[in-house]
């Protein structure tokens, strides 16, 4: 089973759209930065189990919300880039 | 004691805002400086709060900045906005917090609207002043002097008319009166923590309505590699580490004014300074008063018998609480006539009581 992650730019953008995802019963939470595996500093992330993936990039979207990229990890080491 | 200093800061703090500056020394850790537990709560809370002022002030979370107090939003600003020689134009009733920053930046300085308690006269020195020429535009929404209630809605028009970005200083308004960034269209409106929003010292929030320019520099966990701050909000004002203690009990704060409801603080106030009004005119003080809804919970007096010192020496043996001099706003007390005294201040809360004012009447009552 994939983790997915939502990379944003600042703990507050990762937060209001933490608070969104969760506001629509989308499980999610606040993760350690697998930015920093693509040489993005501190950036701050929010992980998904694979089942709510869709459901949150479809509620991201209607919001207009933009992470600034996606990645998906079944180890929490290697990290594969994914569009949303 | 008998707390009639609630201009200068709150006190005490409601009793949820010590147990969550508690709390929040036990269990949190350093806002957006990891996601692991103690982190991640200190990120929420933050979050949390900026949602809850975002609500209060009528802007988007993310443009809630945390400063230390409203001195430093106004810095940060100012800083955005003004350069040397740059023309400002500033009511009559500012603090040393707008004066100061803009005397040392050289900027300008064009003071319009010095008639205490006059609307009608503040609106019109505001639209003959504010020019093509004018970088910005500068104005308390209450003096922490007198409790003049500026007709900042008006100033607000004439700036976006004539595209002056607007900034304003709601150290005495913010968690009593009705404040909204959309409206106004403010570049920024500076808060206090610890006053009307009953937070602990050592917080504020900017509230931006336009971008800010770094003030401090350093760390933000954002943009790490990057040798720039970053250009967002709200990191591209918040270096350093963040006073998560003290913006937890803010949270709490806040959510209480909330609870009160802003048009019920306002009022209980407005009624608390009418009756002290009322007891005092009797007695031989110069009274600053104003027509209704045009003061807060400020009122200033001149014993006309003894100094303000001495007088406030007296109210000090009697365990009264009160704040005397210039009180940091010397251009308030040129534009009220009030240089040469100063004056002796009373201001209330939500948390003042009747019984309070009463006692403060039980002693004037052979006060000649």
């Amino acid at each position: 089973m994939y983790r997915y992650y939502f990379i944003f730019r600042s703990i507050t953008s990762a937060q209001f759209a933490l608070a969104l995802m969760r506001g629509r019963g989308i499980e999610a939470v606040l993760s350690s930065a697998p930015g920093l595996f693509f040489s993005n500093g501190c950036s701050h992330a929010v992980q998904v189990q694979e089942k709510w993936w869709i459901r949150a990039v479809a509620e991201l979207r209607k919001a207009g919300i933009v992470p600034q990229r996606s990645v998906r990890s079944k180890d929490g080491i290697s990290f594969e880039e994914v569009a949303v | 004691m008998i707390y009639f200093d609630h201009a200068a800061t709150t006190m005490p703090k409601p009793r949820r805002v010590i147990d969550a500056v508690a709390w929040a020394m036990e269990h949190m850790g350093s806002l957006g400086r990891g996601s692991h537990s103690a982190a991640a709560l200190a990120a929420e809370t933050a979050y949390q709060c900026r949602v809850l002022a975002g609500e209060l002030f009528d802007l988007h979370p993310e443009k809630v900045v945390f400063t230390f107090n409203t001195t430093h939003g106004l810095n940060i600003a100012i800083r955005s906005l003004v350069g040397p020689g740059d023309e400002v134009v500033i009511s009559g009733f500012e603090h040393n917090a707008v004066l100061r920053p803009l005397h040392a930046l050289g900027a300008k300085i064009r003071v319009a609207g010095a008639k205490l308690f006059d609307s009608q006269n503040t609106i019109e020195e505001f639209r003959k002043a504010v020019t093509i020429n004018t970088k910005a535009v500068i104005c308390t929404h209450v003096s922490n002097v007198f409790g003049y209630i500026l007709p900042i809605e008006e100033i607000a028009q004439i700036c976006f008319d004539r595209n002056v970005p607007f900034i304003v200083d709601a150290a005495q308004s913010a968690g009593i009166l009705p404040l909204s960034v959309r409206k106004l269209h403010a570049a920024f409106i500076a808060v206090p923590g610890h006053k009307g929003l009953m937070g602990p010292q050592g917080t504020g929030l900017l509230l931006c309505g336009s971008m800010p320019k770094p003030f401090l520099f350093g760390g933000t966990g954002s943009l790490s590699a990057s040798m720039e701050m970053p250009d967002f909000l709200p990191d591209i004002a918040e270096a350093g580490t963040q006073n998560i203690h003290g913006i937890a009990g803010l949270c709490e704060g806040i959510k209480t004014v909330k609870k009160m409801t802003l048009e019920k603080i306002s009022a209980h106030e407005e009624t608390l300074i009418n009756t002290l009004a009322q007891e005092i005119s009797s007695k031989p003080f110069l009274i600053f008063r104003g027509e209704q809804g045009t003061q807060s919970g400020v009122l200033s007096v001149v014993p006309k018998n003894i100094s303000c010192q001495g007088f406030a020496e007296q109210l000090f043996n009697a365990e009264f609480a009160v704040r005397t001099g210039y009180h940091c706003a010397p251009l308030a007390h040129k534009s009220a006539g009030t240089y040469d005294t100063g004056t002796v201040r009373l201001s209330v809360s939500a948390y003042t009581t009747f019984e309070e004012i009463e006692y403060f009447v039980n002693f004037l009552m052979h006060y000649k």
